[in-house]
Order: structure tokens, then sequence, then C-alpha cells
């Protein structure tokens, strides 16, 4: 079991281990998530691109999107949503909160 | 003068060797068969696309290679009790496959003898065969038993309408029917079959899973993308750093009517694509990763430097200790290989029983009715049966996922969805590329290694089809 706050969010990372400009990847029981740290703030993303179910990890992050660097689809970081015509599919985005220098993310059913 | 080929026989880093070297390296006594080479090389050529998506390939198919061959229809346990039946379909083609007697099986075509009714659309039991339609009813031996209105008709002689059956052969719990009455016994067949799972007896196991999966893309590609393991650093390439892709060993054995090859790709190695300096280490430490996903629960041992035992010994010796207590069975004496490794057969046309309890799966392949663009892919998920008495569990009920249901929605089975889905995502890319390739381009090229078996496949094919 992983644990969760009651409002189902869960520490996943210190935020110091997150400097500005960089990505990481976390073990979420099976799944990974992929958090990154830009300019406009740290997001929380499947670590697992739509189109062929790869890892997004290592992929170029700018102006709030990520392209995959498999195939290049892009999606926006905030919202998920694809950018271009590689994929029609949505990219799974997890709130993100910082509390006491730790990284928070909720994780619910989906 | 003949040319002999040399055929570069995978690739290996000092720290991914090849599974033949692995073989030599294991800590118990391998099994005589893996350590068995194959007898057949197949002739180098390029497979044109066309097959892959024309009706007038498919219906050739139907009628020189479906109504000719034998083919795994089902599991002994699938129909565990007398009277018990499921249907076994094939394209348009389908068949009724019934226990008949306790140790006796029996298959007929499934289409009733007065309209043509489709007789059997799923698992069921009974003491008859009865037509929804008008109720005319067969016994479970393919005798007529009874038309309702029987004084409607005078001109039908009982004895003339028996269910026309079709040939049927079991082994290793597996059972096979052939429409040809003329074909050879299933033994001939079978090939090395038999002698290479004396090991692990197929019969003496069970289907834990079993699912069944509608795909967007021709059978035969459905099929291919299964034979090799060349296509894990693309597709799977999150599964580098514990699978030895390149350095998988193919092999192929072919008498001329027996068709089988196979596959080992290693486990809890790095992939050879990953270089020299790939983490041998990190391989062994996911690998006690992925094979916990399928034990909630258990802690999750790491690599031990110190351990007298390999990398791969060290996760062998816990899949055995893990896996012999659930099971009540030792497994002591099984070599690392068949605890660890993918070990795929293949039998032509359709079939692929895994050996060991690396990946302990069956694959089927099958046409979807009428249309060449769409296949069936039929999965289980094997186990021992359990020691110490236990009986034989329940057979598995199949769950069907439709065309755009990912296996991902049947977490049961863990790390194995995510792959499945890796898999089904390229599918309908292949069968859409195919139809609209470049007509001085429309041939598949196929790696002279690693995409044998794909290239031995078509061999078989082609020479059964004239085409």
């Amino acid at each position: 079991m992983i644990p969760s706050s009651a409002d189902g969010f869960i520490d996943v990372l210190a935020l110091d281990d997150l400097p500005s400009s960089s990505q990481k990847s976390v073990a979420l029981g099976f799944q990974r998530v992929l958090l990154c740290h830009t300019p406009i703030g740290i997001h929380a993303v499947a670590d697992l691109c739509p189109h062929a179910l790869q890892p997004l990890a290592g992929s170029d992050i700018k102006e709030g999107a990520i392209r995959c660097a498999k195939h290049g689809a892009l999606f926006d970081l905030s919202t998920g949503k694809p950018k271009n015509g590689v994929t029609p599919k949505t990219l799974r985005i997890y709130p993100v909160r910082i509390r006491d220098g730790r990284i928070e993310i909720a994780v619910t059913p989906g | 003068m003949a040319v002999i080929e040399s055929v570069i026989r995978g690739f290996s880093t000092a720290v991914s060797p090849l599974a033949e070297a692995l073989i030599e390296a294991d800590s118990r006594e391998v099994h005589a068969p893996l350590r068995a080479r194959g007898n057949h090389l197949p002739i180098q050529k390029k497979v044109p696309l066309s097959r892959y998506y024309t009706p007038d390939y498919a219906a050739l198919e139907k009628e020189r290679l479906w109504k000719k061959v034998w083919q795994f229809a089902c599991r002994e346990e699938d129909i565990p009790n007398v009277g018990d039946r499921v249907p076994y379909t094939v394209g348009d083609l389908s068949f009724v496959i019934l226990r008949s007697g306790p140790t006796e099986f029996r298959a007929f075509y499934n289409t009733c003898l007065h309209r043509g009714t489709r007789l059997c659309d799923g698992a069921g039991s009974g003491a008859s065969l009865r037509c929804p339609f008008h109720a005319w009813e067969w016994n479970l031996d393919g005798t007529l038993k009874n038309i309702p209105s029987r004084w409607d008709f005078t001109g039908v002689k009982t004895s003339e309408y028996s269910l026309p059956e079709v040939q049927v052969g079991t082994w290793g719990g597996f059972i096979f029917i052939n429409p040809d009455p003329a074909a050879p016994p299933l033994e001939r067949v079978l090939g090395v079959l038999p002698e290479f799972f004396k090991g692990c007896p197929a019969e003496d196991r069970f289907t834990a899973f079993h699912i069944r999966k509608r795909v967007r893309a021709n059978w035969k590609v459905t099929l291919e993308a299964f034979l090799e393991s060349y296509h894990v650093v693309e597709t799977h390439s999150d599964s580098l750093t514990f699978t030895g892709d390149a350095s998988t060993q193919y092999d192929i054995w072919d008498d001329g009517t027996a068709h089988v090859s196979r596959l080992i790709t290693p486990l809890a190695i790095p992939s050879p694509h990953l270089g020299d300096e790939a983490s041998a280490a990190a391989a062994v430490d996911r690998a006690y990763e992925v094979f916990a996903m399928a034990m909630p629960g258990v802690p999750v041992p790491k690599y031990d430097p110190t351990s007298p035992l390999s990398g791969r010994g060290q996760v062998a010796e816990w899949r055995r200790q893990m896996l012999g207590a659930g099971l009540a069975r030792d497994l002591g004496a099984w070599p690392d290989v068949a605890m660890l490794d993918s070990i795929q057969y293949f039998m032509f046309p359709n079939f692929c029983p895994w050996y060991g309890e690396g990946l302990p799966l069956v694959y089927q392949f099958l046409p979807y009715g009428n249309d060449p663009n769409e296949s069936w892919m039929s999965v289980r998920l094997t186990a021992p049966l359990p020691g110490g008495g236990a009986p034989r569990p329940p057979p598995a009920p199949i769950w069907e996922l439709d065309f755009d249901e990912p296996f991902s929605s049947k977490p049961e089975i863990g790390l194995l969805s995510l792959i499945f889905d890796q898999d089904m995502s390229n599918l309908p890319r292949i069968q859409s590329g195919i139809r609209g390739a470049a007509t001085t381009r429309a041939e598949a090229t196929l790696g002279r290694y690693q995409e044998q078996r794909i290239q031995h496949f078509h061999e078989v094919l082609e020479k059964l089809l004239g085409a």
C-alpha cells in the first residue's frame, strides 16, 4: 500500500531533489509518474506516452509542453492534452501540491 | 558449388551474454531439449504484403489452410464434464468441441443440418446438442436424436443426418482438430513438442487466466508480432534494463510435416543494446520487481553481491522457493533458464505453447469473421497444478476484450498488461501501413536470424497454399 493523506495526496519526493529545469521518474506501485520542474511550476504526468505506451522520461520540455523522445507526440503539461497530431490521446496528469518542502501528488482511480 | 551461408546468431556484450552461454552457466542441469538446436534455416525471401489483406488470399487460407491443418482448439479443462462444449471459430468456419465421454472428445461442424443455424455460441453443457431455431437435436456422439414434427421429414434418414465430424487429437491437455479426414495423425505434426515438453508437462498445468482480444490486424500480422524479440528495443523500450532481446536464441525444427520453432529470450540481464556499461545488478533488481508484481505483498529482494550465486541464479532460486511454496511443489531441480526466461514454442500455423515458469503463456491467433483486416488473439496464463492432493482448479472464465479495450483493463496480469498494450498499439498501424504501401515496395524484408521464424512460417504457408 502507498501511504496517502485523507485527501488522497501522496508524498513522492523532496522538493530539493527536483531542481529547476529537471525531471524525475518515480514509481507509484506498478505505475511510474514523471515529475517535471519547469519555469511555470511543478507538473506530474504519467511516465507513459499514450501514443505507443513508451516512457516519457528524458523527453524535451519547452513552453509548458513535453515532446515524447520516441515519436514526437507533444502534450500540454498542465492539461495533458495533445498539441500535435501524433496521437489524439490525452496524457494522464496528476494534481500537485508542495507541503513542508515535499512534493505531493493526488492519485485518483482511472 | 553450394554456398554455405554464415548467419550471425545474435548479439552479446560483456554483461549481456547470448542465451546459449547462459544455458551453459545454469546453476542446475538443464533439460536436454533446451540445449537442442534446430535443424532448419528457411530460404531468405521477401514477403508480399498483399497476403495480409486481400479477400482472395483469405479465401485461399480458408480452403487450403484452415480446412486442412491440425489446429489448437481448446484445453481439456475448458470442458471438464461429459456434455460440456465450446465453440471453436476460425474466420467464418466454426466447430463445436465437446467432451463425449470421460476421456473422449469429439468435434463437429457447428451448423444445424436443418436450415444452417449455428448450434453452439459459447461454453455450455448438456446431454445433447439442440438447435435454438426448431429444436433439432443430436446426441453427444453426433447421431441424430430428435426432429420435432418428425412426420414432416419423411425424406430424412436418421443414419444420414449425423453431424459432420472432424478429426480430434490431444496432447498435453491441448485439444486439436483437423477438418480434413485424410490428414495424417496429430502426432506427425507435433514434431519435437511431446519430447521437448517432457520436463514441463503441459497436462500438469491449468489455465489461470484466459483473455481473448479482438485486433484490427490480419491474424498473421498479429501472430508475427509475437514470433521475434527484435521489436523489444522500440516497442518495449522500458523492458531493456532486464531483457536480453538481442541475445535471444532462435531455432526451427522442420521434417516436412511438422513445423515447429522456438525462441529463448533471457531475462535478468540487460539488453545488449545498452552496451558493455549496462548494469547487470540493476537488471537483477528489475527482474525481482517484475516477477514480484504477480505476488502482491511479497517483499522484493535485491541483488546480493556477496552471494555465491550469479545474479540470474539468485532470482531463479527466489522464484523456486516462492512458487514452490505457493504451489506445494518442489521446484528445486528446475534450471534457471526455465524459472526466468521467455521460452516460446510455435507450431504451424497459429499455436504458441510456452515452456517453464519464466513466462508460462499459451497464444492462439485466429482470423476474425470474414474480414482479413481483423483477428483474434487468445492468451492463456498457465500454472502448474497444485500439489498435495489439491483438486484441479476450475477453468478460468474467458475475458473478452473488444478492439478498443486495453489489456490494462485487466490489472490482474500485472506488467504483462502494459507489454500487451504496447504490442497492440502497433498492430492497427501495421495493418493500415501494409494496405497503403507503394506498389513497387509492397513487400516485407525480414532479419536473417531474429525474424527467421516468420520467414519459416511463410515458407510453410506458401507451400500449403501454392501461392
